[in-house]
C-alpha cells in the first residue's frame, strides 16, 4: 500500500474536521467557533490500494501570518509537499472564502476544492455554478455536506482521481491580487436573488445577542448545563460505585479466597487499587455528561457570541471579550484552554488569558466538589458546586484585571471575530467528542492514577504491620501538615497527603484519599460474592436499567438542581471516616484550595510549551500562592462569622 | 465618510478607509472587511461590540477598532 497526504485547508468552520472526521472515523475535537484546530492534527484511511494520511491544518483566512495558530498552516505549506491539499470552502460565504483559495493556487499546489454546507445556499437565494468555476480555475470541485457520511464514499472517490490528474492550476498565475481575481471570478460564477427571508442565524441573534437578555441567557444556559450534568449522572455515578464495591469487590474477594490468594495481595487489590481507581471511574458519567454539554456549546455557535456578550463586561478590566472562549473551554479541560489562546491577537493579551485559565474549574476537578458537597452538604450540593466555579471565575477576572493594570500593560481590548452561523449539532459528533475526551480521563484513571493510588497503598502500609497514621505516609504527611493547619483540614493528613498527588492530575485527588482513607491491612471487611455469579450479572444489569431511568427522569425533571442526591452523603465507609476528620467549613475551604491550584502536568507542559519555563514559574507561584491565601480567608473568615 | 460606530443598525455602507496598524488592518481584512465592500450593519449600540454581516458572514468587532473604520452609507 502506498502512503498519499493530503492536507485539509480552510477557512475556520467551515467543517475541515467534521469532514475528516466523517471520513476517518477518528475523533477530533470538534466545534463552531473560530479555532478549534490549533495545532496541526492526522488521521488515517484505508482507501482502494492506498492509505490516506490526512492531516487536518488550523483554519485561516489568508496565507499571511498573523497569529500563532495560523503560521502551523502557513509553515506547512513552505516545509512540506503533500500530494493533494483538500481546500474546504463554505459555500455560502463564496467572497470571503475564496480568497484563501486563490493564494493557494496561486502557490502552484495540487487542490481539490470541497463546498461544504451546499443545502443551505437555497434558503439564501443563492447559486453558484460549479462547473464554470471548474474551468476558470482550472481544478476539480465537489459539493456535499461534511457532516454526512452518504457523502464519504464520493469524495474518496473524488480525491483518487484528483491523485490521478495531479492537475495544479495554470489559470491563477496573474499578476493582479488575489482580492481582485475574487471580486473578478465570483461575479462570474455566483448569482443571488435578493430574499426578504431573514436567515434563522439572524433571528436567533436577536434573541441571543439582544441587548437586554443577552445576559440572562448566558447565565440560564451554563446553569442548565451544570443543573443536567449534575443531576443526569448523579443515578449513573451511584450504579458504578455500587457496581464496583458491591460486585467486582466481591468477585475479586470470591476468587482470592478460592485460590488462597495472600492477604497483602488482596488488600492491595481491593484497598489500594480498587477503592482508588474506582473512585474515580465512578465519576465517568459526570465528565460524559458535561463534555457532551460543553461540545454541544462550541459546535452550535454559541462559545463564539459569548465573546460578544462577555466583551462589555472583560472591557473595563482590560481584557477583551474574545479571551472569554478559552475561560469556557476550560471548564471542559484547561489544556485546550490554553491552546486555544493562540486565537488571540496579541502576545500579552495570551499570557494574561493562559494565566488566569488554571482559576477556571477543569472537569477533572469536579469528582472533588461532588465528593465534599454531598458528604457535607447534602442538600445544596449543587449550589455549593456552583459556588465554587463561580469563586474560580471571579478570582481569574480578578488576576486578569491585576495582570493587566500592572505587568502587562499594553495588553489590548480590540478584537475582530466571526460569529459562525448556528448549526444543529450532530449526536454523533456530540457523543464522540465526549468520548474522545472521556477515553483521556479513563486511560489517565488507568494509568497515572493506578501508579499514585498503588503507591499511595504501599507508603500507608510500610513499614508492614503498622497502623496507617504511623505509615511513612502518614509520617510525612503529617510532618507537611502544619503548613495546612490554618486552612483547617491540615489535621487530616490523609487530606494532605491526596494534594501533592493532585498536581500530577487531578483526578489523583479522589482516588488518593480514598485509598488513604481505607487502607486497612490487617482488617478487611469485604465479603464474599452470594448467590452466585449469574444472579448476580442480572441484578446489576437491572440496577443499571434503573439508573439510566433516573437520569432520564433527573434530566427532563424539575428546573431544581438536585433531585437526586449521590449514596456518598449517606452510609458510606469513605464519607463517615472524612466525616470523623473534617468539619462543614474544613471541607469548603479544602475544596478551595483544590479549586485554585493549577489543574495537572499536562497544563503545566502546555503552559512552558507555549511561553517557556519563566512564564511557567510565575503561574505556579500565582496559583499555588492564591489557593493557599483564599483558603486561609474561606477557613479563618468561616470561624470569625461562626461557621463550623 | 463617517465613522462605521455612528452609522445606526440594518444599514449598509461601503467601506473607504481603515487606519490604524496594520496587524487588525489584516486581520480585518482577512475576515472579508476591506476598502471597497460593502457591508450591513446588524448591531451597534452603546456598550457591546459591532456586528456586521459581509457576504454571510457575521463579523464581530471591538469598540476601538470601530473608530478605524470610515464608510460611506449607500
Amino acid at each position: 500500500m502506498k502512503k498519499i497526504n493530503i492536507a485539509f485547508i480552510g477557512n475556520p468552520n467551515t467543517g475541515k474536521t467534521t469532514l475528516i472526521n466523517t471520513l476517518s472515523n477518528s475523533k477530533f475535537k470538534i466545534g463552531n467557533w473560530p479555532g478549534v484546530t490549533v495545532a496541526k492534527k492526522e488521521a488515517f484511511v484505508e482507501y482502494k490500494e492506498n492509505i490516506f494520511h490526512l492531516v487536518d491544518l488550523p483554519g485561516l483566512y489568508n496565507l499571511s501570518k498573523i497569529s500563532d495558530d495560523e503560521k502551523i498552516t502557513t509553515e506547512y505549506i513552505e516545509e512540506h509537499e503533500p500530494d493533494l491539499y483538500v481546500n474546504i470552502i463554505d459555500s455560502t460565504n463564496l467572497r470571503t472564502n475564496l480568497l484563501l483559495t486563490i493564494q493557494l493556487l496561486k502557490e502552484g499546489v495540487p487542490v481539490l476544492l470541497v463546498f461544504n454546507f451546499w443545502n443551505d445556499l437555497n434558503g439564501l437565494g443563492k447559486q453558484i455554478d460549479l462547473g464554470k468555476l471548474e474551468k476558470v480555475l482550472g481544478v476539480e470541485c465537489i459539493s456535499l455536506e461534511a457532516n454526512q457520511t452518504e457523502y464519504r464514499e464520493k469524495l474518496l472517490e473524488k480525491i483518487n482521481c484528483s491523485l490521478k490528474n495531479k492537475k495544479r492550476s495554470t489559470k491563477v498565475s496573474s499578476s493582479l491580487p488575489a482580492r481582485a481575481i475574487v471580486d473578478i471570478i465570483v461575479d462570474k460564477v455566483e448569482k443571488k436573488v435578493p430574499t426578504d427571508k431573514v436567515s434563522v442565524t439572524d433571528k436567533i441573534d436577536q434573541v441571543v445577542l439582544n441587548d437586554y437578555v443577552s445576559v440572562p441567557i448566558f447565565f440560564i444556559v451554563f446553569f442548565l448545563l451544570f443543573k443536567i450534568t449534575f443531576d443526569g449522572s448523579a443515578p449513573l455515578i451511584d450504579w458504578i460505585d455500587q457496581f464496583i464495591n458491591g460486585f467486582v469487590a466481591k468477585l475479586i474477594v470470591t476468587i482470592f479466597t478460592s485460590f488462597s490468594v495472600p492477604k497483602v495481595i488482596g488488600s492491595l487489590v481491593i484497598d489500594g487499587f480498587l477503592v482508588g481507581v474506582g473512585t474515580v471511574l465512578s465519576f465517568v458519567p459526570l465528565m460524559m455528561f458535561l463534555y457532551f454539554f460543553i461540545s454541544f456549546l462550541e459546535e452550535s455557535g454559541y462559545i463564539a457570541r459569548v465573546a460578544f456578550i462577555m466583551d462589555k463586561f472583560m472591557r473595563p478590566l482590560g481584557l477583551q471579550g474574545k479571551a472569554f472562549i478559552p475561560l469556557l473551554i476550560g471548564l471542559g479541560c484547561n489544556v485546550p484552554a490554553i491552546y486555544s489562546t493562540r486565537t488571540l491577537e496579541k502576545k500579552n493579551d495570551r499570557k494574561v488569558t493562559a494565566a488566569v485559565t488554571s482559576f477556571v474549574s477543569c472537569g477533572a476537578k469536579l469528582p472533588i466538589y461532588i465528593l465534599f458537597s454531598y458528604i457535607f452538604f447534602p442538600k445544596q450540593a449543587v449550589f455549593v458546586t456552583l459556588s465554587l466555579y463561580l469563586l474560580g471565575m471571579l478570582v481569574a477576572i480578578s488576576w486578569a484585571w491585576i495582570l493587566n493594570r500592572f505587568i502587562y500593560k499594553d495588553a489590548s481590548a480590540q478584537f475582530v471575530i466571526e460569529l459562525p452561523t448556528y448549526r444543529w449539532p450532530s449526536m454523533i459528533v456530540m457523543i464522540k467528542s465526549a468520548f474522545a475526551q472521556v477515553k483521556g480521563f479513563v486511560k489517565r484513571a488507568g494509568t497515572v492514577i493506578t501508579v499514585v493510588v498503588v503507591m499511595i497503598w504501599a507508603l500507608s502500609n510500610l513499614p508492614y504491620g503498622v497502623s496507617p497514621r504511623d505509615s511513612i505516609l502518614g509520617v510525612t504527611s503529617r510532618s507537611v501538615s502544619p503548613i495546612f493547619i490554618p486552612l483547617g483540614w491540615g489535621n487530616s493528613w490523609q487530606a494532605t497527603a491526596s494534594v501533592i498527588p493532585g498536581f500530577l492530575a487531578k483526578e489523583a485527588v479522589v482516588g488518593s484519599l480514598a485509598t488513604a482513607y481505607e487502607t486497612n491491612l490487617t482488617e478487611s471487611t469485604n465479603e464474599a460474592l452470594t448467590d452466585g455469579f449469574i444472579p448476580n450479572v442480572l441484578k446489576q444489569c437491572v440496577l443499571l436499567y434503573e439508573a439510566v431511568i433516573d437520569s432520564i427522569k433527573a434530566v427532563f425533571g424539575g428546573l431544581v438542581p438536585g433531585v437526586f442526591i449521590t449514596d456518598y452523603s449517606e452510609d458510606k465507609k469513605l464519607s463517615q471516616l472524612i466525616k470523623q476528620d473534617m468539619t462543614p467549613l474544613m471541607a469548603y475551604s479544602y475544596m478551595v484550595f483544590n479549586l485554585l491550584l493549577i489543574s495537572c502536568v499536562a497544563v503545566i507542559s502546555a503552559i512552558r510549551q507555549e511561553f517557556g519555563q519563566k512564564f511557567l514559574w510565575f503561574v505556579i507561584l500565582m496559583t499555588v500562592s492564591t489557593a493557599y491565601v483564599f483558603s486561609f480567608i474561606v477557613y479563618q473568615g468561616g470561624l470569625i462569622l461562626g461557621f463550623i | 465618510m463617517k465613522l462605521i460606530e455612528t452609522i445606526p443598525e440594518n444599514f449598509e455602507v461601503q467601506i473607504q478607509k481603515i487606519t490604524g496598524d496594520n496587524f487588525l488592518k489584516e486581520k480585518l481584512e482577512s475576515l472579508g472587511l476591506y476598502k471597497g465592500i460593502k457591508i450591513k450593519i446588524i448591531k451597534n449600540n452603546k456598550v457591546d461590540p459591532l456586528l456586521v454581516k459581509v457576504d454571510n458572514r457575521r463579523v464581530s468587532i471591538s469598540k476601538g477598532l470601530g473608530l478605524k473604520i470610515f464608510v460611506e452609507l449607500l
